[in-house]
């Protein structure tokens, strides 16, 4: 049978897990991102499946949209993507013809239009996290049906769900960067390990005053390397 | 065949930063028969005088009531302004079925404005040759608006337009103070004598071609033609020579 | 070159062989008859006010407002053609609001100026339309606060976000004027219509690029300067009418708003009391 994305089952309890077409790439993800002290820190697994099997082990879920605005993408990874080329192509608009970086939130409202105005026809759960000087680091997640949430950290995907009581129980405000990605890393390798649609690596971006900075975190050490590139 | 080079179309500016074809086309308004209108702190009124094309002829229409809250009065192209008056008619409508509520009618005047531009810039139109007294009552309390051709609109206290209406703005600027004060009735009056200022000697307001439309504090526009305008000639006109001979009417 | 008869002075998308466009300079005519508009940008904020001529005492006193507000925080007022000048505000209001619509946020006034000149111009160069008769004066204060989104769901997270760069300022009063042929600048101090000369040496007076004149004061001078502009036309009648938007800590909140009644009427007086000054002086 074939239902429209996202829609309850005909029970009207049950979400239909089965939402994919046929053949679909999904990415059942851990995905998260958080505000620290100088700004944000992106982080993703890097698990891509078709059904059961991993159509990429080293996916990259952290999509740039502007020089410091980036996103985490959840969801088909056809819809994410075209969403995030979409905004990526109105923020470069933006920076040239108001001669003025776009902010984070900005790229978050652009973001939120699409997803709701589309809902429907997507299935795209994403996270975006930016560094401005003026507002300085900032989270907003968009979750399926469209809505937008700014908050202080926002955890997505699949993954997500078992690691809900871990940051709770973890969450500082102000974290240090070292902090910060400690916090973001070992939330993520709790999801890998419990969620069956999450694995891979680790990566990570940061985003501050100095610009946006790249981590990749191996499974073959035990996530502890090679750190930032 | 025209009377300069700047004068063919409404997209040419004169060397002195004219537009003669909206000048023009104010000129049609200056041939219609003419029109008052004045506001009190309770009521609008408007007053009009109708012209026949010939004595078996019927009159033609000058007040047309818009919505229950207003009405128009027109001097100039009557064609011009059936289409205003429609594309007035539909916005109000849509303000009441969108929003509940009758249109505010500085709103209708400014779409009206915008609507006249437009064809004072954008190729292949020409200005509206007709000039409208908007009056009424909303939200606000009662209003009556100018509109011209070049698409300027203003609020008036009490205004006047069409052939010879500078005798009746005499009349109106002359007793502009006490229009505010004024009840329904006595607005009526100053509306009829200034209407009257503006006739030539031979003409007379009668029952034919005089008509008023009304619109007060919990009072719907009400167009008064013909019989109806009856007492309000006699009421105004109490003791004129021969009023009685040109009211009898067999109708 | 002469513009008359020539036959390169009756279309608007003509150039003459010296490369002139004589529909917008005759465009540039029309403004130069209408009332006197000014703005002022301030350190703390923008005032706009404009010569409003009585030409019936049939006209409702107060009414017939002159000076329009585009978004909360943007006003506008033009010298010229009446309905170019409401056609032009018409067209500000749809741009901030699909700059709304699209970006969830108050559209900054450079951009808009930007978007206007554009708008303008096409008019100059398109066949089938005519330029503009009227040049606009628009100001506003972009907020200097955090931007939300609009619609964003709570008020996001109580603790400030971090990393951001201390000591710098955003936003501000900004002001610009628009010309028929489209070409707009910014100004700190902006003059057009009928008195635009008067007015303009005495914007040069106030040194105004120093950034020294605060909002209350401008908005005396604002006063001033058109009753100083208005001396040449003094036989016909005007309304004094002002505008002005601050910042948010300031007296309208960052929001484009009536000058109060109380505050115009002490600037008239003290403009009038100018005004008699300057006549002594010269006995």
């Amino acid at each position: 049978m074939i239902q429209p994305t996202g829609m309850l089952g005909e029970d009207g309890i049950h979400v239909d897990m089965d939402h994919l077409k046929k053949g679909e790439v999904n990415l059942g993800t851990s995905i998260m991102a958080i505000n620290f002290k100088d700004g944000v820190i992106l982080g993703a697994d890097s698990r891509t499946t078709t059904g059961s099997y991993i159509a990429n082990r080293v996916t990259d879920k952290l999509t740039q949209v502007h020089d410091t605005i980036w996103c985490c993408r959840s969801g088909s990874a056809a819809d994410t993507q075209a969403v995030a080329d979409i905004v990526q192509y109105h923020l470069g608009m933006y920076g040239v013809e108001n001669d003025e970086a776009p902010t984070t939130q900005t790229a978050a409202a652009l973001f939120q239009e699409i997803c709701y105005e589309n809902k429907d026809n997507l299935s795209a759960g994403m996270i975006i996290a930016g560094y401005d000087q003026r507002h300085g680091g900032q989270v907003y997640s968009i979750p399926l049906g469209g809505s937008l949430h700014k908050q202080t950290y926002a955890i997505g995907g699949s993954g997500s769900t078992y690691i809900y009581g871990f940051c709770d129980a973890n969450w500082k405000e102000g974290m240090t960067e070292e902090e910060g990605i400690d916090f973001v890393k070992r939330s993520l390798q709790e999801a890998i390990k419990w969620d069956g649609s999450s694995g891979g690596v680790i990566r990570m971006v940061v985003l501050t005053a100095k610009g946006a900075q790249r981590h990749l975190y191996l499974p073959d050490n035990g996530y502890t390397g090679p750190g930032y590139k | 065949m025209f009377r300069n080079n700047y004068d063919s179309d409404a997209l040419t500016f004169s060397p002195q930063g004219r537009i003669f074809q909206v000048e023009y086309a104010q000129e049609a308004v200056k041939q219609g028969s003419v029109v008052v209108g004045i506001v009190s702190k309770t009521h609008a009124v408007l007053a009009a005088l109708k012209r026949n094309a010939e004595e078996l002829s019927s009159y033609q229409k000058k007040v047309i009531e818009i919505d229950a809250h207003y009405g128009i009065a027109l001097a100039g192209l009557a064609s011009d302004a059936r289409v205003l008056s429609n594309f007035m008619q539909q916005q109000s409508l849509s303000s009441r079925l969108t929003y509940d509520r009758p249109i505010a009618l500085a709103e209708i005047t400014h779409r009206l404005s915008i609507r006249a531009q437009k064809s004072t810039q954008q190729h292949g139109r020409r200005p509206y040759g007709v000039g409208l007294l908007i009056a009424g009552i909303d939200t606000t309390g009662p209003h009556l608006f100018e509109f011209q051709p070049s698409g300027v609109t203003q609020e008036m206290v009490a205004c006047a337009m069409g052939a010879r209406s500078q005798m009746a703005r005499t009349y109106l600027e002359r007793h502009v103070d006490e229009f505010e004060a004024c009840g329904k009735d006595e607005l009526i009056k100053h509306a009829l004598r200034a209407l009257k200022e503006s006739l030539s000697q031979d003409k007379e307001l009668t029952v034919d071609n005089t008509s008023v439309g009304i619109s007060g504090e919990d009072e719907a526009f009400i167009l008064l033609d013909g019989q109806s305008v009856v007492p309000w000639l006699n009421a105004t006109f109490e003791n004129r020579e021969g009023g009685e001979e040109s009211m009898e009417v067999d109708s | 070159m002469t513009s008359i008869g020539t036959g390169y002075d009756l279309d608007n998308s003509v150039f003459s062989p010296d490369g002139r466009n004589f529909q917008v300079e005759y465009a540039v005519k029309a403004v130069e008859n209408g009332g006197t508009s000014i703005g002022i940008r301030c350190k703390d904020g923008v005032v706009l006010a404009t010569e409003k001529l009585v030409t019936s005492k049939l006209m409702k006193a107060g009414a017939n407002k002159r000076i329009a507000t585009v978004d909360r925080n943007i006003g506008m007022v033009s010298a010229g053609l009446l309905p170019d000048g409401r056609y032009l505000v018409s067209r500000a209001r749809q741009e901030t609001a699909s700059w709304r619509q699209i970006y969830k946020s108050p559209m900054p006034v450079a951009s808009l100026a930007g978007r206007l000149g554009s708008f303008v111009q096409m008019f100059t160069m398109n066949g089938g339309l005519r330029p503009f008769g009227i040049t606009a004066i628009v100001g506003g204060w972009d907020s200097e606060g955090d931007m939300a989104v609009d619609g964003q769901v709570g008020a996001g997270p109580s603790v400030g976000a971090g990393g951001k760069a201390s000591g710098k300022k955003y936003g501000g009063p900004f002001l610009y004027m628009i010309e028929p042929s489209g070409l707009y600048w910014g100004y700190y101090g902006a003059a057009t219509g009928k008195g635009r000369q008067a007015a303009k040496s005495e914007l040069e007076k106030l040194d105004l690029s120093a950034g020294a004149l605060s909002l209350e004061q401008g908005v005396k001078e604002a006063a001033r300067i058109i009753y100083v502009a208005h001396e040449d036309s003094k036989d016909k009648e005007f309304e004094l009418e002002m505008t002005w938007v601050s910042g948010l800590s300031g007296p309208t909140k960052g929001q484009h708003q009536e000058v109060p009644k109380e505050l115009r009427e002490e600037a008239e007086r003290l403009a009038k009391k100018a005004l008699e000054g300057d006549d002594e002086m010269e006995e």
